[in-house]
């Protein structure tokens, strides 16, 4: 599927679109960067079917794949985008996930962000994807760090109906339920060890804003799925000496403006 | 319909004289140069237009033109007419109180299937505002704080208006993803290629139109573009995606301003 060059010949006049608040605009620029134009990549997609256990519990791997695929169309998609427009990179990456009413099998994978340029100094090959506000990207460039690209691990796990069973004495007890701890410690590390491999493939020095979201899908039955995304950076020597902080009492907003993330 | 300010509306901005009421938090009441008169309102409800149907065309891809959507045009009609005559009564009532801005304004997209027929609204509000140094000659409108403009007009950049468009586009599933979403078939992981390019569309079209409606207000650029799905609806296998695209407009003044300076806050 390709679809990207027909939307971007419309936005070649000069004209750019972004979804940065006014602070992200103002930061890109001071840190010698021009936003081009908002990119996305999307996919529909249909999940296949997958029979589960009852007794033990399991990654559902079909699920695990069909997530992971989706995400990785979309998101190649803004990629490509991103590239049409001659980009560095893109920041303020969110991906976005919509399920399809009376068809739970089916959904959007939709990744969304705003592609940049250095005014300076472009450069070659991929360009880069974040989920990096414009402060963060601000604050990382000051203290010289380039990220390379947005890193994620999902899985998708279906616990076994036992561990939820509960009968004689256990019914009065506190207790532990080993087999759901269990369940979860698993999905949760799966789902980090799958994003430190994306990173290690990018060879990068480390991921920052990592964050581990919790999902539960209806598909056919229960199933709790578990996303790890950051943003994977290498280090460079810092242009400038980096921004020393500066206790500030902040007497701004505490509601940005419609549209603008926070600060 | 004409933008005049209409009646009720008429004594509450008199009543206002002398005296400011805003949606302004405290600090945004404290930008510099910045004097909140009062809230403005622009509202316009439209009967929802069926149209008809068109075909939007490919821009010369070939996997685009293979694709069969289309899009009717009546609701495009419909809620572009209800943004300008909106816009056009939010920026009436600024007048009225002689005020050169009207800042944070909320869009709110409205859609209501309860009477007879569906009508769309799109009402639009805001704090007019005088300016120590004005925009432009006309009022402007923008979704920006007063804070946020102070920022921006510091780096040489100012907002001209609230640029929208919007684009609802129908797609009709092939013989691939017919198979893949039919239940018996117990189909794997495949990607519905139909739908893919029908939600590609609604978007390229939205923002196809965001930015004519920016260059129209001779803008450069937009920021904080809120691309919201109004989400799809399924009729058997015939797929529509709605989708709103609007932000503020802004044009770069002076290229060579002083950027203000980000500090690492503690």
């Amino acid at each position: 599927v390709t679809v990207a060059s027909a939307r971007l010949s419309d936005s070649k006049d000069g004209l750019f679109t972004s979804d940065l608040s006014v602070n992200e605009y103002l930061l890109l620029e001071d840190a010698g960067y021009e936003p081009l134009g908002l990119v996305l990549g999307s996919s529909i997609y249909h999940v296949g079917y997958q029979r589960r256990r009852l007794r033990a519990s399991h990654e559902l791997t079909v699920l695990s794949e069909a997530l992971y695929h989706a995400r990785e169309l979309a998101m190649g998609r803004m990629q490509e985008e991103a590239a049409e427009l001659g980009a560095d990179g893109v920041v303020g990456v969110r991906l976005d996930f919509k399920g399809f009413e009376g068809a739970s099998h089916i959904a959007e994978f939709l990744a969304i962000g705003t592609a940049v340029r250095s005014r300076s100094h472009p450069r070659e090959g991929k360009p880069f994807t974040s989920d990096l506000s414009g402060q963060d990207f601000w604050t990382l460039k000051r203290t010289g760090a380039h990220p390379v690209g947005l890193v994620l691990g999902t899985c998708v796990y279906s616990v076994a109906a036992a561990a939820f069973r509960f009968r004689g004495i256990r019914m009065f007890r506190n207790m532990e339920l080993p087999q759901l701890t269990e369940a979860l410690y698993d999905a949760r590390e799966l789902a980090m060890t799958r994003m430190q491999e994306e990173a290690k493939a990018l060879s990068a020095d480390g991921i920052v804003g990592a964050r581990i979201d919790e999902h539960r899908h209806s598909w056919r039955g229960r199933a709790i799925e578990f996303v790890a995304v950051g943003t994977a950076i290498v280090r460079e020597t810092p242009a400038e000496p980096p921004a020393s902080p500066m206790p500030v009492i902040d007497l701004n907003d505490r509601v940005p403006s419609r549209g603008s993330r926070s600060s | 319909v004409s933008a005049e300010v209409p009646a009720s509306a008429q004594a509450r901005l008199e009543e206002l004289r002398g005296m400011t009421s805003s949606f302004f938090s405290a600090a945004s009441y404290a930008a510099q140069g910045v004097h909140a008169l009062g809230q403005v309102v622009g509202l316009s409800a439209c009967r929802l237009a069926t149209g008809v149907v068109r075909r939007t065309r490919g821009h010369g891809d070939r996997s685009l033109v293979t694709a069969r959507w289309q899009e009717y045009d009546g609701p495009v009609r419909s809620w572009t007419t209800a943004r300008q005559r909106a816009t056009e009564r939010l920026l009436a009532q600024a007048k009225q109180l002689g005020a050169h801005a009207v800042l944070g304004v909320e869009a709110r997209h409205e859609r209501d299937d309860s009477g007879a027929e569906p009508v769309v609204e799109v009402i639009l509000t805001g704090t007019a505002v005088r300016l120590d140094e004005p925009i432009a000659k006309a009022p402007v409108a923008a979704l920006v704080t007063p804070q946020e403009l102070v920022r921006l007009r510091a780096a040489g950049t100012v907002p001209v208006g609230i640029a929208g468009g919007f684009s609802s586009v129908f797609v009709t599933a092939g013989r691939d993803t017919f198979n893949a979403m039919a239940p018996w078939r117990r189909a794997g992981n495949v990607e519905l290629e139909d739908y893919t390019l029908g939600v590609y569309e609604a978007r390229r079209l939205a923002l196809q139109r965001l930015s004519a409606s920016a260059a129209s207000l001779g803008a450069h650029g937009v920021i904080g573009v809120d691309l919201s799905d109004l989400g799809h609806h399924r009729v058997e296998s015939v797929m529509g995606w709605q989708v709103h695209a609007w932000g503020t407009a802004v044009k770069r003044t002076r290229g060579d301003a002083p950027r203000p300076k980000g500090v690492l806050a503690l």
